[in-house]
Order: structure tokens, then sequence, then C-alpha cells
């Protein structure tokens, strides 16, 4: 992998790999520091790498979410999932309040979406925030497409169930 | 969008039946402003999607990805070193003729100033800096443009320190080179002038 290879299709999908890694680790600076290992491990292995990986961006996913999982399970980060909501005071954690100038509403949703289950999380997200096909899908979690489809559904069948009380 | 069109994409939406296209068309409905009262209680999703997808890396990544970077510039710095010191050993050779015949040492021929020998490294770097720079010039050029965000900044910051950093590397190994040389060059002074104090 040359220099502008690297800086042309791996770069530029940083804040993909970002949102992600802080979407299993609840974590700003885990997420931040999953994401520069991630970096520094495909220009360092991408040499050897070269001719395997045909799509650089799936390949950093996968690299991202095993990071992740490596990160949340070692160090048993909780993430921010609060039960009634409101998120959890705590400099580190991703808070979905971090955004102050969005409505009360907006908030609770987000907190609803951190609230799934991991798989159907990690389906939502990178089908309604990265806007991955749903082959894109199972080839970075390592799930069959029906799962992917299954996931979805579910998640967002929670999301609406759960809007529908909040409206209420 | 009619309210009916968005009503049945809703629909399909919480199915999971929709396209990426039709998930992009809810997106940009629901943070559009306008939206139908009877649409309001399903907006703050489509609003906390857009925000998260707004989401960015700070700065720190950035300097990962400038490191590949630092090593061309080393290889340059590198490159602007053997030159500037093929470039004084040629000079001595060509030097060290009159020398011999003249009785005062050209020393200062022989021994570039700081002054030149910056501008030297300066011409030498150059032709490389346009090739490393181009790109990513271009990239910050674009995201400023679109999003208004002061973001790039820092990052441009990050790129000028590792330049300057690296420059400040050249130089200092030009000053210890330049040492060395001005040390050799009072040996060939005294050296030249040995022989002549016999003869005379």
């Amino acid at each position: 992998m040359t220099w502008a290879i690297f800086h042309e299709q791996v770069l530029p999908i940083r804040h993909k790999l970002y949102r992600f890694a802080l979407r299993i680790t609840g974590s700003v600076h885990e997420a931040e520091d999953v994401v520069q290992e991630v970096l520094e491990k495909v220009w360092k292995t991408a040499p050897e790498n070269a001719e395997n990986v045909q799509n650089w961006e799936a390949w950093c996913m996968t690299l991202t979410r095993n990071r992740s999982l490596d990160k949340t399970r070692s160090q048993s980060i909780r993430r921010t999932a609060p039960l009634d909501g409101i998120a959890e005071k705590s400099s580190d954690a991703y808070s979905p309040a971090q955004a102050l100038e969005s409505s009360d509403l907006v908030q609770r949703v987000k907190a609803y979406m951190q609230e799934l289950p991991d798989k159907q999380r990690l389906v939502m997200h990178l089908r309604d925030i990265e806007e991955l096909s749903y082959d894109e899908i199972a080839e970075a979690l390592n799930i069959s497409m029906e799962q992917v489809k299954v996931n979805l559904h579910r998640a967002r069948k929670t999301i609406r169930d759960k809007m529908v009380t909040m409206v209420n | 969008m009619k309210y009916e069109e968005i009503q049945a994409l809703l629909e399909r939406y919480w199915e999971g039946e929709t396209s990426l296209e039709e998930e992009r068309a809810l997106k940009a409905y629901f943070n559009a402003g306008a939206i139908d009262d009877r649409l309001r209680a399903e907006a703050p999703l489509f609003q906390a999607l857009k925000e998260e997808q707004l989401i960015e890396l700070k700065t720190k990544a950035r300097s990962v990805g400038l490191r590949p970077q630092i090593y061309q510039w080393a290889a340059a710095a590198s490159v602007a070193l053997l030159l500037a010191a093929g470039w004084w050993m040629l000079g001595k050779e060509k030097n060290s003729m009159p020398l011999a015949n003249q009785p005062q040492p050209q020393i200062p021929s022989a021994m570039p100033d700081p002054e030149t020998q910056h501008h030297e490294v300066a011409a030498v770097v150059e032709p490389q800096a346009p090739i490393i720079n181009k790109k990513p010039a271009k990239r910050r050029v674009q995201p400023l443009l679109s999003s208004n965000q002061p973001k790039i900044d820092p990052e441009t910051a990050i790129a000028m320190a590792e330049i300057k950093a690296a420059l400040a590397l050249v130089s200092a190994k030009l000053d210890k080179g330049k040492k060395q040389a001005v040390q050799k060059a009072s040996y060939l002074d005294v050296v030249e002038k040995l022989p002549r104090k016999k003869e005379g």
C-alpha cells in the first residue's frame, strides 16, 4: 500500500471507524485509541495484506469491531446504556446529550438506540447512520444477510415502540 | 414530498424494506424543516440519525496519518544532506589546487556560510515538497468549503508542526556538518602553511 492509497481509501473513513468504535465501546477515549491502533495496523500490515484485501473499508470496519470488542472485554467498560434514558455523568463516556442544541426527544431516541442489544445496535448503526448495504454489514459484522435483516427489523421495531410510549 | 409518500416510506422503513436511497429521502425530509404535523412523532428518530452522522473524530488520528509523511520528509532531508555534503566535497577538491599556489587559504569559498547553505537546502527540498503536499492540500480545501467547520485548522497546524520539525532536523544536521567542515578546513589551513614556512 502506498501513501496515496492509504490517504485516499483509508484515511477518509476514519470518522466512520470512530463512530463505529464509539458505538461499541461507548467511550470517546477508547474509540479514539481504537481508530489510532487500527490505522497504524492497516499501515504496517498493508504489504502482506495488499493482495488479499479487496475492500479496505470492510477490512478496516472488521479491524475496528474486533479491536473495540477487545477493549470492551479487557477493561469491561460499561457502555452508556442508562435504563431511565438519562445519560451517565462521566467526562469520558459517550453521551448523546453532548449535542446540546438538539431537542430532548432526539436525545431520548439516541439513548434508545444505545440501549439496544449489541447485534441490533451495530446493525442499525451501520445501516441507518453509515448507510451500508446489507452485504457490507454482513461482512463487517461477520454474520449472515438474514441475520442482518432480522436484527435491523427488530432494532427498528424496538425504537418505534419506545417512541410511541415516549410521545404518549 | 407529500404526506402520503412519506407515510408509505415510513411503513416500509419500520418493516425493514426500504432501500438506502429511500432511507436517505426520509432523513432529508425530516431534517429539512417543513414537516407535516401528522408526521411529527417520527421526526426525532431521523433527526437523531442525522446528528449521529455528523460525529467526527478530532485531530488525533490525523497525526497518525501524517506519520508516513514524516518518513518522506526524512528521505528528502537525507537527500538534501547527501547533496550538500557532495557539493562541499567537490568545492573542497576544486579549491585545493589554487589553495596550494596561493599564500591565503580560501576557506570562505570552500566553506559556505550558513545563509547560502540554507538556501541550497531549501532548493533541494522544494521539488519534493509539492509532490508530498499536493494531495493533502486538495483534501483539506474541500471540507473547508462544504462544511464551514474550522476543524481543518488544527490539522493544518499539525502538518505545519511536523514539517517544521523535519526542517529543524535538517537544519541541525547541517549545522553539525558545517562545524566539522570548518574544523577540517582549519587543518587544511595549517597543512598549507607548514611547508611554506620551511621554504621561507
